[in-house]
C-alpha cells in the first residue's frame, strides 16, 4: 500500500504535480518518471498479494451449471418414469389395479405402451394358470376366457 | 517484478459433483431402458424374391412364400411382425400356419390385409414344446402381376420366449418350395 507519510512521495504534492502537469499538457504526452512507475507497480503487487484470490465465474461455467441442472432434473424424471413402468410390468397382472394408463389402453396388459401379441400371450398364460382376471373381460361376458385373449390378439394386428 | 496471474482453472467441487451425478443418471437411465425395451428385436429387413422375366406386364400369377424365424437355441413362444410389399402389383391373398405344431394354425392378421400389400402377423403358443432354431412360422399366398423380382419390407416387432421374455431372433422370407 502507498504510505502517505512516505517522504519520497508526499501524497498532496504528487497529486498536485500530476494534476497540474496534466492540465498544462493539453494533449501533450505525459510521462511518469520510471522510479514512480516501479514503486506504483511494487505497491500494486503487494496489495494484490494481500487480497484473497477471486476467480471470476466464467460464462461457460454458468452455462454448464444451468445445462447440468436441467439435465439432472430431466434424468431424475426419466428414471422415475422408467422405474414406474418396470414396476408395473413386473407386478403380477392380476394384482395390478386399474390405472390411468390402463383406462387409456385397457388391452395393454403388460403396460409397455402398445398392444401387441405379448399382451395376448400374458392373458393366455394367466388363463391357463387359473388366476382370475375379471377386469380384462373385454367382451363383457362375465369372465376371462379365450374370447378375451382373441380380442387382444386381433387388436394387436389391426391395420 | 511481473505479476503472475494464476493459470489454474479448476472447477469447483460442487460442479464436479453435479457433472458426476449427471453422468451417473445417464448411465442408470440407459441401463434401465435397455433392460425394459424390446428394441433389440426390432429390425427392418428388405427381401427380394426372384420372379419370371418371360411374362407380359399384366399377366397375373400366384405364388407362395415362407416366413422363416430363427430364434437360435431359445424356444420361440410369441412373435409379431409387419410385412409391406415394396413392389407394385403384389397382394396377399392367403395366410397359412407354420411347420411346428405350436404354430401350425394361421397367425393372427387383420382380414383387411387380404387383397392388400401390407399385413401385420402375430402368433403365440403356450404349448410345452416350442420351436427353436430355424423354423417356418407361416406361409403367405401372393397374387403377383407382371414380370421380374419383387421386394418386401419386413419389421420384426416382437420375438419372445417362455414367460414373455424378449429374445433376439431373425426373420426372413423365401419362396415356398411346395
Amino acid at each position: 500500500m502507498i504510505d502517505s507519510n512516505d517522504s519520497q512521495f508526499p501524497e498532496d504534492q504528487l497529486a498536485g504535480e500530476i494534476v497540474s502537469e496534466l492540465r498544462q499538457s493539453d494533449g501533450v504526452p505525459f510521462a511518469i518518471p520510471a522510479e514512480h512507475t516501479e514503486d506504483i507497480l511494487q505497491d500494486a503487487h503487494e496489495y494484490l498479494a494481500s487480497q484473497p484470490v477471486v476467480r471470476p465465474v466464467r460464462h461457460w461455467v454458468r452455462l454448464t451449471a444451468v445445462v447440468s441442472s436441467v439435465c439432472a432434473a430431466l434424468l431424475v424424471f426419466m428414471v422415475t418414469q422408467v422405474t414406474d413402468r418396470d414396476q408395473l410390468t413386473e407386478e403380477s397382472a392380476a394384482s395390478v389395479p386399474d390405472t390411468d394408463l390402463r383406462s387409456l389402453y385397457p388391452k395393454d396388459i403388460d403396460g409397455n405402451g402398445t398392444v401387441d401379441i405379448l399382451d395376448a400371450y400374458a392373458m393366455a398364460r394367466l388363463l391357463e394358470s387359473g388366476e382370475s382376471g375379471g377386469h380384462w373381460d373385454f367382451n363383457s361376458d362375465g369372465q376371462l376366457n379365450e374370447d378375451d385373449v382373441q380380442l387382444v390378439a386381433f387388436d394387436a394386428v389391426m391395420l | 517484478m511481473q505479476y503472475q496471474c494464476s493459470k489454474k482453472r479448476s472447477l469447483p467441487f460442487c460442479w464436479i459433483t453435479l457433472i458426476v451425478l449427471d453422468a451417473g443418471l445417464v448411465v442408470v437411465a440407459m441401463a434401465q431402458d435397455r433392460v425394459a425395451s424390446p428394441v433389440d428385436t426390432i429390425e427392418l429387413v428388405i427381401i427380394q424374391i426372384e420372379g419370371p422375366a418371360n411374362i407380359k406386364a399384366h399377366d397375373v400369377r400366384f405364388e407362395a412364400v415362407d416366413l422363416i424365424m430363427d430364434s437360435g437355441e431359445l424356444p420361440l413362444a410369441a412373435w409379431q411382425l409387419e410385412i409391406q410389399s415394396r413392389s407394385p402389383g403384389v397382394e396377399f391373398v392367403g395366410i397359412e400356419g407354420g411347420d411346428h405344431e405350436a404354430f401350425e394354425n394361421p397367425p393372427y392378421y387383420d382380414p383387411q390385409a387380404l387383397n392388400n400389400d401390407r399385413v401385420i402377423l402375430a402368433a403365440f403358443s403356450t404349448a410345452d414344446e416350442l420351436p427353436s432354431g430355424r423354423s417356418r412360422i407361416a406361409r403367405l399366398h401372393l397374387q403377383l402381376e407382371g414380370p421380374g423380382p419383387y421386394e418386401f419390407e419386413m419389421q420384426v416387432n416382437v420375438t419372445a420366449t417362455i414367460d414373455g421374455e424378449s429374445i433376439p431372433a431373425t426373420a426372413s422370407i423365401q419362396k415356398s418350395t411346395i
